[in-house]
């Protein structure tokens, strides 16, 4: 009995002591929805930085805002090496009292975790990733190896960032894309990781999933991440970045990265447009493809390497010119389709390849994978040099498309 | 039981009282009587001569629990009328005068002889009348008891939409018979016993002899004889000191009102203790997948049923767990929520001055301080005060913005879980429970609750109620895992071809004779051919 008694006396003072050490109300947390990461550069004299976008939260807040701070001081310091921007959702908006749905932080510093660390110097709650949806880079980062494996690594490490966030690429600054406040829905962060799951409707990005990003550079260094372009009024993700030895290389057009998708196997094709010529007439026929099947084969005949990309596909057709005389329950109407859609996308195809192997010479196509899976005989001789074999292999394309669907008919 | 024996030894040897056999002279025994009865006022005597110039007799009884009709008709009539009527007259018989009357006057059922008078006194305070004969030592004992009770009426806290609708009543008897008439068997045991050195309360144990399993039986033996206390009033004090472990929060005694739950339990092996003075019963051993079942569930269609106990476990979970979770994930961990509903958290929270777990707080206390008003509050305008209580006052905490409107979601649905769990005395256990959770989280999160619940499970799984280990069939299959038919699920009737898990192994199938025939319809017809 008396040792009950001191047991529980010790266990109530541990708890009482402890005194909930990790205890944050969920509304004394600032949630970043996204974050944007630009290299810093020194303002041109002269010009003044304009530091926060969104008003503050409180009166107070603004006042403080005439304290000259980091993101103020317009000299070169060692320190100052990436720009952040922070996007946090003002939960006034979500109750209606306030105008601004975002309040945008831009702050300067020698790393992620630092900077976070001096913003709260400047905001009244804790910095909080744990809610984070879109991580967006900006070019110049991108473009330098170092910085850019720099913020890889503190991202990865972080244990509140998911695995599941989108990362995107800012062709210019990360910061214009998240100043953008959307018009359909205006917190930026929820607006930009609705973008990337409609992946499925039209797969003009890469697929941007930070657990898949990490994975593929994790491996060789190579991967493709999508791209934001920022607007007027909205935000656009479309076309990728393509990374190179942990650099980017250059960027992808959109139908070149949905060519992409369609090769890595990743993506639905989506729609697709093709323009069918009969003899007195021309009809655009948009398809909708609903099925993507691929797969490599080596040719193991050949003495150089020889790979084969075989595609199919199935579709529907969305629409084709009102007219008694046509009837889309034609076979041979239907086959000229079918063929129709496989050279356009082997056309696309052949392109981007082309583009990747004479251009960027990187092989984010996933043959690389391919080989070290199926054939890792071969892959462990052209493994060392794959950079340079890549380049020069042949690579055929084949789809075959069937159309089963031709939509509602009379 | 240690700790009853050190609170209550010293007692035992001031209260014995000496036993007082009778002696032959009616004149001296009544002195003795009315010396016991000293300034009790409820106990009648009616001194009266038997027969034609026969001896004296009294009858003794206490106003108000004997049948006066009874004693009128068939116990003073007879002796003092109808003997002076007929032959043989008292000369003849006066020698073996105690014989006759016990044998030819006396028309009442049920008759006996109490060898001391300190037993015929605890005979007349239970409602018997005592007749004294002169020159007899003899105190004869007739069933006269006759009080005013409460007629069966259906047992309020555990109502069912179909099943039987008796209930048991403050008499012990009545309750008895009950039970006896659901089964017909002579091998359903009913053993008396006597607990409360002042108040003799009557407890009966009752069992089925070869399905019981005799080491519970002679458990709850031997814990009822080491009873030492003054009175009993009500079968929750005797729950309380026969019980396995009283610090635990979990009651290790099911008690219910319902016939029909203790036929049941006797046909399964277990023993069912009733005690006089109070409709709830006592069933041993007790098993928390027990107390987490209806009577009901047998009575509706069984996957139903199944269905039902599922939702009761997904309840009683809630009831434990849910504010305790709110407190845990708002100030610990919100990333583990969906984004919008965390940002509108934030967005409801952001004016509550509070902590979470203080909100909390108010709102749970609030909300059993309105529980146990309830209780109090007349019939009519109780289920109102609830409402008004209940809604007005969440909301009034929300616009006053010391609560979140979450809060009252989490509070209310807590609250109505807990009355989801059938056995009262859990879901009481429950309420007590939730707040150790509550604190929990508050200190440590998520973390706190996983540790909070491992010490619960811990508790559970060394509990043992009577030798049965409280979390059986779940921790280890007692005997085999047909215990696990009646468990989350209730499997069709047919299938449960075993008796749960209180039966000793060889009384384990529900047909005992023929267990081991197979039933086949096929291989009737073939031995009729």
């Amino acid at each position: 009995m008396r040792k009950q008694i001191i047991l529980w006396i010790i266990l109530t003072i541990t708890i009482a002591l402890t005194g909930c050490w990790d205890s944050i109300e969920i509304d004394q947390r600032g949630y970043v929805m996204s974050l944007g990461i630009d290299k810093y550069e020194i303002p041109p004299p002269g010009e003044v930085v304009e530091e926060e976008d969104g008003p503050e939260e409180d009166g107070d807040m603004e006042e403080e805002a005439a304290v000259p701070t980091a993101a103020r001081i317009p000299e070169d310091s060692p320190r100052n090496r990436f720009s952040f921007t922070y996007v946090i959702p003002n939960v006034e908006f979500l109750v209606g009292e306030s105008e601004n749905p975002n309040i945008v932080y831009n702050t300067v510093g020698q790393n992620l975790y630092s900077a976070s660390r001096i913003l709260t110097t400047r905001l009244n709650k804790q910095v909080f990733f744990g809610h984070m949806k879109v991580l967006v880079i900006g070019e110049d980062v991108a473009r330098d190896a170092h910085m850019f494996r720099e913020i890889l690594d503190a991202i990865e490490r972080d244990a509140f960032i998911s695995r599941r966030i989108s990362v995107a690429i800012a062709p210019g600054l990360a910061r214009e894309v998240l100043e953008v406040e959307p018009l359909v829905n205006p917190m930026t962060g929820q607006f930009m990781a609705d973008l990337f799951r409609n992946k499925d409707r039209s797969p003009r990005s890469g697929g941007g999933i930070m657990g898949d990003v990490l994975q593929d550079l994790h491996r060789w260094g190579n991967a493709v991440i999508p791209r934001a372009i920022a607007g007027e009024e909205d935000i656009k993700v479309a076309g990728s970045a393509v990374i190179k030895d942990y650099r980017l290389v250059g960027w992808l057009g959109e139908v070149e990265t949905r060519a992409l998708e369609i090769i890595r196997g990743t993506a639905r094709p989506g729609g697709l447009t093709v323009i069918h010529e009969s003899q007195d007439d021309e009809h655009i026929v948009p398809v909708d493809l609903v099925y993507l099947s691929s797969k490599f084969h080596l040719d193991e005949d050949s003495d150089t390497i020889r790979i084969k990309a075989e595609f199919s596909t199935d579709g529907q057709v969305e629409q084709f010119f009102f007219d008694p005389q046509h009837n889309l329950l034609e076979p041979q109407l239907i086959r000229e389709l079918e063929a129709l859609v496989c050279k356009k996308l082997e056309k696309e195809m052949l392109t981007t390849i082309q583009k990747l192997q004479k251009e960027f010479q990187v092989d984010v196509l996933g043959i690389d994978h391919y080989l070290s899976k199926y054939h890792p005989g071969l892959w462990a001789e052209v493994e060392e040099d794959w950079q340079e074999i890549f380049p020069n292999i042949e690579i055929e394309v084949d789809v075959s498309t069937r159309i089963r669907r031709v939509g509602l008919t009379k | 039981m240690g700790f009853w024996q050190k609170l209550f030894g010293k007692k035992k040897k001031i209260t014995k009282q000496e036993d007082i056999p009778p002696t032959k002279s009616i004149d001296k025994n009544l002195e003795i009587i009315k010396e016991f009865f000293k300034d009790c006022e409820d106990i009648v005597y009616r001194e009266f001569t038997i027969g034609e110039g026969g001896c004296k007799a009294a009858v003794i009884w206490t106003d108000g629990l004997a049948d006066r009709d009874l004693l009128n008709e068939f116990i003073l009539e007879p002796l003092m009328m109808d003997a002076r009527k007929v032959q043989p007259g008292y000369k003849e018989i006066k020698n073996n005068l105690v014989k006759f009357v016990e044998e030819k006057t006396l028309v009442t059922a049920d008759i006996g002889e109490a060898e001391t008078i300190n037993d015929a006194i605890t005979q007349i305070l239970s409602g018997e009348s005592a007749l004294l004969i002169d020159g007899s030592d003899k105190i004869i004992v007739i069933d006269s008891r006759g009080w005013q009770s409460r007629g069966i009426s259906e047992p309020e806290t555990e109502a069912v939409v179909r099943g039987p609708r008796d209930g048991f009543t403050e008499t012990m008897r009545f309750n008895t018979a009950q039970v006896r008439r659901r089964i017909r068997d002579p091998r359903l045991k009913l053993k008396h016993h006597q607990v409360g050195e002042r108040s003799k309360t009557d407890v009966a144990v009752m069992y089925v002899d070869d399905i019981v399993n005799k080491n519970v039986l002679k458990e709850v033996e031997e814990r009822l004889n080491k009873i030492d206390i003054d009175m009993i009033i009500d079968s929750g004090q005797l729950e309380e000191l026969i019980e396995d472990e009283w610090q635990s929060l979990f009651p290790q005694v099911q008690n219910t009102e319902r016939p029909d739950t203790v036929a049941s339990a006797l046909y399964h092996g277990r023993v069912a203790i009733l005690v006089d003075n109070t409709p709830f019963v006592l069933i041993v051993p007790t098993t928390f997948n027990m107390l987490m079942q209806s009577a009901e569930d047998y009575y509706e269609r069984w996957d139903i049923a199944t269905i039902i106990r599922i939702l009761r476990y997904f309840c009683i979970v809630i009831a434990i767990t849910a504010p305790a979770l709110y407190v845990g994930i708002t100030s610990f961990h919100p990333q583990m929520i969906p984004t919008d509903l965390a940002l509108a958290l934030a967005a409801t929270r952001r004016g509550v001055p509070f902590p979470a777990v203080v909100e909390a707080l108010i709102m749970e206390v609030t909300i059993e301080i309105l529980r146990e008003a309830s209780i109090r509050l007349p019939g009519s305008i109780g289920s109102t005060i609830g409402i008004v209580g209940g809604l007005v006052i969440g909301q009034a905490a929300v616009e006053a913005g010391i609560v979140g409107p979450l809060m009252v979601i989490v509070v209310a649905i807590t609250a109505i879980a807990s009355f989801a769990i059938p056995s009262y005395n859990l879901a009481i256990a429950v309420r007590l429970i939730r707040f150790g959770l509550l604190f929990s989280a508050a200190a440590f999160g998520l973390y706190g609750i996983m540790l909070a619940i491992l010490v619960i499970l811990i508790h559970l799984c060394s509990l043992k109620s009577f030798g049965m280990p409280y979390l059986s069939p779940f921790i280890t299959f007692v005997q085999d895992s047909s215990d696990l038919k009646d468990t989350v699920v209730r499997v069709p009737h047919l299938a449960m071809n075993k008796r749960d898990i209180n039966a000793p192994k060889k009384e384990k199938g529900r047909l005992d004779d023929h267990q081991e025939e197979d039933f086949d319809i096929e291989d009737n017809i073939d031995e009729k051919k």
